[in-house]
């Protein structure tokens, strides 16, 4: 039982500084925070059995750890209430982990490399865009189509992906990315530069999204209603992938990636299951890009050109190739922190470039690094470990 | 059917602007070559060259060196020793380390190098966000054949190119250390077990691809007498393109890569209706076409898997 | 897998975590720095203005420009005895991209301190952020956009521009050319943002009203750096006149290789061209190159000479560009604005709404009913002698030099 409370009071305290160090203005507020932060690092570092102890309660409690993980993920609007502004941003972030779950299941589970991210998501957004505006087809509708048509588009890419491996596959996604983004660009009925304005928002049961809730008493911005539907469905993409990636698919998924001859002579055919991982992908990138034009109510081309892959691809490597938590760190790391450091105006680019490089150099596996499977062990088997003698 | 003259104005136009294509090419296939990376940062070093180069003709101007037949080379050496040190550095610093890590490591560390080079640029040069003028150094008349314009300083960077490419291809057929960067590239276990120092072959692969760099660079900048901190971006991916289509790891395949992008773009943009919008598009659909007919490039060798 | 000798197993810190928290902490100190207040008595109340423009990217230097007009502005205002307010600014960079637009629209939005913006000099972001503004309660001036739909295309109250669309910079400038210069045949050069493609349509429009001829209109990516293939395929078609709709370093880049290229015609660009940078990097190509610009011109008001001599006093480290004085101009109205009837956003944007003034350093400003500035003056700049002048102080219009594409023109008869 102890471990239950404790795995809650764990997150209870990243969940205040997380609050804090995105709220903090004043200088007392932000010391505090940089304190706590700071704190928790050393605690975390110099102390090694308490670091094991409390992996080990999260392990032991996995339900109770979601359950106060989603508690406090519900309760996040409440607490930025005063912010439209880090509602947004937060919204944001669970709409790239949408994202990131679909590429990391083609780039990381499987070895398909895709350098083109954002244009999917934006085939999904434009799809959104352009059957609301230009066919007046109700937002719920082109908002299930939208990804469909991400996949549908994907399949442009299915024979480059059987038959090129590696660099130069990235190098036809990269390709295919510009590609989409000129065309947006340049083509009339995609509104051109331009874009698509006044995508109508979503209504459930007549009430529309862009009305501010008011929940308890209190009255959280508009923004807050995309937060809980971005929050349902990261949640729902990222359970539907790691039940695949626990399946026999997501095993297969993973053999094409480390071996493919190993692979194909096991049987495996490597074609389909490529193709269905990048086909499955592309869905969830879809989603989330028309997830983002429902919200913002806009798109244009520079919402998806090479420069948002790329933040995709770091999502990822940051995260943690394969690693479906991973995701879920990268997207609410690497989103919400350049916002925060905006008050470094044009050094901020700078920054974030020299931190993605010592990232790489430093912590290459990720932040979260895929573990490897335990299929009914509770611990990892006594003939894996070198530190012999656990039974 | 337009009329000859354009034709071959075009052509030449193409022809130009494949030599800036394919000294940039060139770097990427010979860090391929060697490390089986993508140095994506390659474009902003290119970028950095030319505004290496650029300052160091304010600096001949400043100590009484400004004669153009005198400031030229100096220019060139001086951006090519600063350029390739850098690049030496870049390499020790962000590739090496990542060296055993998956390629998309790589690729993503040096993507973000390139944009820190970049914002550098851009923050530390006065006014980096303007585009420069570059001083004309090269001789400016012209001559017509046929209605066909040729400039002097065409010419001469065409020779500089041409030149610089062969350099770097004496280089690695005739010299030592090309014969090790050969051997490093085939296998660097054995290279070592030859006698080969990977870490000096390594550095002076990066000073070689950087120091090509900061040519081609200065070339830019002769060429159409103005340099921007973004050119390195679109410069990056075309090379990185290019070294693809021509086989990564062939020099002579990037040569030629660089040319038919060039040629490709410059066409696309003078014979279809609307294709100045859709000359990157065009590019990169034959580039896609490309690999999807043949994977590993025009002149890449075929990786033979044997179960 | 452990490694039974790993720092961690021991239980100590290793270098590594050394620098991770020391860079964190670096980091933190720099955020400690960054909103700091000082704690100096406030006599008057503090009323915050935001600005946003594109800091970063290919379209910095006129986000700077206008950036710097904006704390100048503000800066005046507050060293003036008679404001009734103590002006803060908070910046922010829109980086060019809608996204980031709605994103600082957001947060600036939703500081209560905050009590109008001047906002955006890209057409694709302000268009993002109408609604925004809208939703917030937010008044906006826009001072460099110039796309017509961010004010024509809505009915909300909020926004408003001081800059003219390009509508009027367009036909004016296809009269002068056609009726005042007396050219006949034009090639047209446009970037592909909303930016060029709306000067394309709107000088089309003018051309077609005059009686000028469109030999061509060709479209080229934005940042592009290669013109030879367009450039030789336009000079094939002998036009008198090059039009490029874009901004400075595209028409820095038309400009020079035209001329290597040995295209006689004559240059005429728009408001994107006319920037000191122009004339800097096309060096002696520059010579002779005409463009528009709404407004009048900043030297010849009786502001206008003030506001250059102050903006030079300020020491800032980038010229105010083209729209600098708007942003400027911009910034003053809303303080004109807040000073009249109090901080509060509903009232600010009801008066900005049909804002009429006389004197200021761009003339005189007059509101239509959309919040749209409808500036009738159109100022034609001539490049001469390494300077931006005045068309009519020039030697061009006074008939001591001639233009290149009069020359040309005269030359192929």
């Amino acid at each position: 039982m102890t471990q239950v409370l404790a795995v809650w009071a764990v997150e209870l305290v990243l969940f205040a500084l997380v609050v804090a160090a995105l709220l903090a203005e004043r200088p007392l507020a932000l010391g505090a925070t940089i304190g706590g932060i700071a704190a928790l690092a050393v605690i975390a570092r110099t102390s090694a059995r308490l670091w094991a102890w409390v992996t080990a309660a999260f392990r032991a409690h996995r339900a109770a750890a979601l359950v106060g993980a989603a508690v406090l993920a519900l309760a996040l609007p409440f607490f930025l209430r005063a912010s439209p502004y880090w509602t947004f941003v937060a919204t944001l972030a669970l709409v790239y982990v949408t994202i990131g779950q679909g590429l990391n299941l083609q780039i990381g589970t499987t070895g398909v490399i895709n350098l083109a991210g954002a244009a999917f998501a934006g085939l999904g957004g434009y799809t959104v865009g352009l059957l609301t505006v230009g066919l007046g087809v109700t937002p719920w509708l082109a908002f299930l189509i939208g990804p469909l048509v991400a996949v549908v588009v994907g399949a442009l890419l299915f024979v480059p992906i059987l038959k090129v491996r590696g660099h130069y596959l990235a190098l036809v996604t990269i390709a295919f990315g510009f590609i989409f983004n000129i065309l947006m660009n340049n083509l009339e009925f995609t509104g051109g530069p331009q874009g698509i304005k006044n995508i109508p928002t979503l209504r459930l049961f007549g009430y529309a999204f862009t009305t501010a809730p008011e929940l308890f008493g209190m009255k959280l911005p508009y923004h807050a209603n995309f937060y809980f539907a971005a929050l349902a469905m990261a949640a729902l993409v990222t359970w539907l992938t790691w039940r695949l990636y626990n399946s026999w698919t997501g095993l297969t998924l993973n053999t094409v990636r480390d071996d493919e001859i190993a692979a194909k002579c096991s049987g495996v055919s490597v074609a389909r299951y490529k193709l269905l991982a990048f086909s499955i992908g592309n869905f969830s990138i879809g989603l989330g890009g028309a997830f983002y034009a429902v919200m913002v109510g806009f798109v244009s081309p520079p919402d998806f050109d090479f420069g948002y892959s790329l933040v995709m691809v770091s999502i990822i490597i940051l995260g943690g190739l394969d690693s479906i938590p991973g995701i879920v760190l990268g997207a609410s790391l690497l989103i919400p922190l350049p916002e925060r450091f905006r008050f470094l105006h044009e050094y901020r680019l700078l920054l974030y470039g020299a931190a993605i490089v010592l990232m790489l150099l430093f912590r290459p596996r990720g932040l979260w690094p895929a573990t490897v499977r335990r299929y009914g062990l509770r611990e990892p088997a006594a003939s894996f470990a070198p530190e012999g003698g656990r039974r | 059917m337009p009329p000859l003259e354009v034709v071959l104005q075009q052509a030449f136009n193409g022809l130009m602007l494949g030599v800036m294509y394919a000294l940039v090419a060139v770097g990427f296939t010979l860090f391929f070559g060697v490390l089986d990376v993508i140095h994506f940062s390659h474009g902003d070093i290119f970028m950095l060259g030319a505004f290496t180069g650029l300052s160091l003709t304010f600096l001949w101007v400043a100590v009484g060196l400004g004669s153009p037949a005198v400031a030229l080379p100096l220019t060139f050496l001086g951006a090519i020793l600063a350029t390739g040190l850098i690049g030496v550095l870049t390499g020790r610093g962000c590739v090496k380390p990542l060296a055993k890590a998956p390629p998309l490591m790589t690729l993503l560390a040096t993507l973000s190098l390139g944009l820190v080079i970049r914002e550098a640029v851009l923050i530390f040069y006065p006014r980096g966000a303007d585009p420069k003028p570059f001083p004309a150094l090269l001789p400016q008349g012209l001559f017509e054949v046929g209605g066909v314009v040729i400039r002097y300083e065409n010419l001469i960077i065409l020779a500089i190119g041409g030149a610089a490419m062969v350099l770097v291809d004496l280089i690695i057929k005739r010299t030592r250390i090309g014969a090790s960067i050969r051997a490093v590239a085939q296998d660097a276990e054995a290279a070592q077990m030859m006698g080969v120092d990977l870490d000096r072959t390594v550095d002076f692969t990066f000073f070689l691809g950087a120091g090509l760099a900061a040519v081609a660079g200065i070339l830019n900048g002769l060429y159409y007498s103005e340099i921007h901190f973004i050119m390195g971006i679109m410069a990056g991916v075309i090379g990185f393109s290019a070294a693809a289509v021509g086989g990564l790891g062939n020099v002579y395949g990037a040569i030629l890569g660089g040319f038919l992008f060039g040629v490709l773009q410059t066409l696309a943009a003078a014979f279809i209706p609307r294709g100045s919008e859709f000359r990157d598009v065009v590019a990169f659909a034959v580039v896609m076409i490309f690999m999807v007919l043949k994977p590993t490039g025009i002149l890449g060798e075929k990786p033979i898997e044997r179960v | 897998m452990r490694d039974q000798t790993s720092p961690y197993a021991r239980g100590g810190i290793t270098r590594r975590d050394l620098l991770r928290t020391g860079v964190s902490a670096g980091l933190g100190l720099m955020a400690f720095r960054g909103p700091w207040r000082p704690a100096a008595a406030q006599a008057k109340k503090v009323v915050k203005l935001s600005f946003i423009g594109p800091l970063t990217g290919g379209t910095a230097s006129n986000g700077l420009g206008g950036r710097n007009s904006f704390l100048l502005a503000v800066a005046e205002r507050n060293a003036d005895p008679k404001s009734k307010y103590r002006y803060e600014t908070i910046v922010l960079d829109d980086e060019c991209k809608p996204t980031v637009g709605v994103q600082a629209a957001l947060k600036v939005g939703s500081d209560p301190e905050v009590i109008a913006s001047v906002s955006h000099y890209c057409s694709v972001v302000a268009i993002a952020t109408v609604d925004s503004f809208h939703k917030l309660g937010l008044p906006s001036m826009v001072w460099g956009a110039v796309l017509p739909d961010i004010t024509y295309g809505h009915k909300h109250l909020e926004v408003t521009r001081v800059n003219g669309t390009m509508i009027n910079q367009n036909h004016i400038a296809a009269e002068f050319a056609v009726k005042r210069l007396g050219f006949k045949t034009f090639s047209i050069i446009h970037d592909t943002t909303d930016y060029g493609r709306g000067h394309a349509k709107y000088f089309t429009e003018g051309l077609e009203r005059v009686g000028g001829k469109i030999l061509s209109t060709t479209g080229t990516a934005k940042d592009q750096k290669d013109y030879t293939a367009e450039l030789t395929k336009v000079k094939a078609e002998k036009p008198e006149v090059i039009y490029y709709g874009g901004l400075t370093p595209d028409g820095v880049r038309v400009k020079v290789q035209m001329d290597k290229l040995g295209v006689k015609a004559q240059f005429q660009g728009t408001s994107g061209i006319k920037s000191d940078t122009f004339i800097e990097t096309a060096g002696a190509s520059a010579e002779g190159v005409y463009c528009f610009v709404e407004g009048a011109p900043t030297e010849k008001l009786p502001g206008g000479k003030k506001f250059l001599e102050a903006y030079s006093k300020m020491n800032f480290a980038e010229p105010s560009e083209a729209y600098g004085p708007f942003a400027y101009v911009a910034t003053h109205l809303v303080i004109d604005a807040i000073e009249e009837v109090g901080p509060d956003r509903a009232k600010v944007a009801q008066k900005l709404k049909r804002t009429k003034k006389q004197d200021t350093i761009i003339g005189p400003v007059e509101f239509d009913e959309h919040g749209q500035n409808t500036v009738p003056l159109i100022t034609t700049h001539v490049a001469q002698d390494g300077k931006w002048v005045v068309w009519e102080d020039s030697e061009y219009a006074a008939g001591k030099r001639e233009l290149p594409g009069l020359k040309f023109k005269r030359e192929r008869v």
